[in-house]
């Protein structure tokens, strides 16, 4: 299985019937940066959203680490892959930062989740690097939106996992923010994670990612290298206009 | 440090009132008589009523209360997460509506069956919980399919009434002597209680309160709704299950034991929440659990008025203080929302 983290094979995503994007093929090598574009309602959440088991994969395979990734419980799917949704969050304003990020740790936390001293190093740690340490104490209610942002990126930092999804992470943040928050994904990389994240900041991120997963007009998924898709030209093709 | 503390003094509280229980009471017994009852010292064939009251009455009543309270409010507390709704609890979905009209089938229409006693005696609790339990599964197959809370509620109150209807109605045909039964039920008390219906209770409602104990963890992931919970590696739809079933049972055997209290499966949980101020279900589920009993305690001890002959209504008097409680809380926090 090499360096292969997750691959599909004769994918289409969608609801219920209707099918909304399809991949012949796709991988993530473990340590990539991988970045998936598209237009509005191309199916970019959906496709993301099926990786992490919430839409049901209407035909194919995704394999996670080689297994059949369907048949994977939540547990063990949570130890591999961690997740930052898009908006909606329904968390209570009264929980602490400090207990929401601890939530990463309950994949691997004993059937209490009582947190060993490791388990609230790692949960320092992850404040640390998503720059939220100094809102631990405070309740998510009185934290601004980028924060709140920055606070589910260090769960899933807790989390400890191979894979991490984010869908939109960016859209909260401004432009210095984001050059900063990519810096991060980049270096999480560097240390052996793997990253697949959704953005409509397709300049900024062109300049930071090894991938480019597209999906265009005809609804098909696309997996190119970052540095041939800047030359392809396929930008204008599918946006319409250049960057 | 300091919850520990708390949870230290909740334990010294229970035990209080479960002593000023013993000892107040209609019936003028000292303490030093009690004593001597509890230890079997009592010789004296005069006073062997003393141990009939200890035995027959205020220890199966202590035990009934906490164990009521310690159910229903663990039960609030893991229905308000689950629903994420601060109006959730057994009496406000009409959940205990669903055990009254099982209770209701049973008193009002077993009149028929004749006087089997010991039938009733299975078949009150069984259709109490069979009777919370299809509520439930109406409430969980509703909230799928609306996922606005407030419609939910509406449900729940609709519940409520069609049960409390239909209620009515068995009352047309009934006797005189099943109604006056199902009033007196229908107000709530501690007392009722035999021995037989406690031990039913008591063995359903403990490992239930264990079980839900376990789900600490799980409850807390749970706050993060269903889908983000997913990824933290909850399996949503088997604690979906699982609360139902545990609620059902718990609120089905204490109302068919007890009849419906009120505000105590509401009001404990945001009194527990308020107090040590987190979301924390490690914490939280505990605290329910013992603050239940001793709301429960105290309700039982005001109802009985110990420094009169009269006594109240149970349900007047959870009323009275529960309502309060959620009130006051409601006016501090500037809304319960903050919690879900």
């Amino acid at each position: 299985m090499d360096n292969t983290l997750l691959q599909l094979s004769t994918t289409k995503f969608g609801y219920g019937q209707k099918v909304i994007v399809q991949a012949k093929s796709g991988l993530i090598k473990t340590g990539t940066l991988n970045v998936l574009i598209g237009k509005n309602g191309s199916g970019k959440s959906t496709l993301l959203r099926t990786i992490l088991g919430m839409n049901p994969l209407l035909e194919g395979e995704i394999q996670l680490k080689g297994d059949d990734i369907d048949s994977l419980t939540a547990l063990q799917r949570a130890r591999i892959i961690s997740a930052v949704l898009a908006a909606n969050h329904q968390s209570p304003d009264g929980m602490k930062v400090s207990e929401m990020i601890a939530l990463g740790r309950s994949p691997h936390t004993s059937w209490w989740g009582k947190l060993s001293q490791r388990d609230n190093q790692v949960i320092n740690e992850s404040a640390e690097r998503a720059g939220v340490s100094k809102f631990l104490d405070l309740p998510m209610g009185k934290i601004s939106d980028g924060e709140r942002q920055k606070v589910y990126i260090a769960r899933a930092l807790a989390q400890e996992t191979d894979l991490i999804l984010l869908d939109e992470p960016m859209a909260f943040l401004d432009f210095s923010a984001r050059r900063e928050f990519l810096k991060l994904l980049q270096d999480l990389c560097k240390e052996g994670k793997s990253i697949l994240y959704s953005s409509h900041d397709l300049a900024l991120s062109l300049t930071a990612t090894d991938t480019v997963w597209l999906i265009d007009n005809e609804s098909q998924l696309q997996i190119l290298d970052s540095d041939e898709f800047s030359k392809s030209g396929m930008m204008e093709k599918i946006f319409g206009h250049q960057l | 440090m300091k919850k520990s503390f708390w949870l230290i003094l909740a334990i010294a509280a229970i035990l209080g009132l479960c002593f000023l229980e013993l000892i107040l009471g209609s019936a003028d017994i000292s303490g030093r008589e009690i004593w001597d009852a509890l230890l079997g010292n009592e010789q004296n064939a005069e006073k062997q009523y003393i141990t009939t009251i200890v035995f027959e009455s205020r220890i199966p009543r202590i035990l009934t209360a906490i164990t009521a309270g310690a159910g229903l409010s663990v039960c609030g507390l893991m229905l308000q997460t689950y629903f994420r709704n601060p109006l959730a609890g057994p009496g406000v979905l009409g959940i205990s509506s669903g055990a009254s009209l099982g209770v209701a089938l049973v008193i009002l229409g077993g009149g028929t069956l004749g006087a089997f006693s010991s039938f009733k005696n299975f078949a009150i609790p069984l259709a109490a919980i069979l009777g919370s339990a299809i509520v439930l599964l109406v409430i969980l197959f509703a909230a799928r399919k609306l996922k606005d809370q407030l419609s939910l509620l509406i449900i729940g109150l609709m519940l409520g009434y069609l049960t409390a209807g239909i209620v009515s109605v068995l009352q047309f045909g009934a006797t005189e002597e099943s109604i006056k039964a199902m009033v007196f039920w229908g107000l709530g008390s501690f007392q009722a209680a035999t021995w037989s219906q406690l031990t039913i209770m008591m063995c359903l409602v403990i490992p239930a309160l264990l079980v839900s104990i376990l789900l600490s963890k799980s409850l807390n992931a749970m706050l993060l709704g269903e889908e983000e919970s997913a990824t933290v590696g909850l399996n949503f739809k088997q604690m979906s299950i699982v609360i139902l079933v545990l609620s059902g049972v718990m609120t089905g055997i204490v109302t068919a034991t007890c009849g419906p209290i009120a505000f105590i499966g509401l009001s404990v949980p945001h009194l527990v929440r308020s107090w040590f101020k987190s979301s924390d279900h490690k914490l939280l589920l505990p605290a329910s659990l013992l603050f239940g009993m001793i709301i429960a305690l105290f309700c039982d001890l005001m109802s009985r008025m110990p420094w009169t002959e009269q006594s109240l209504p149970l349900n007047a008097v959870t009323s009275l203080i529960g309502a309060p409680v959620v009130l006051s809380i409601v006016l501090r926090s500037r809304g319960l929302k903050s919690f879900y």
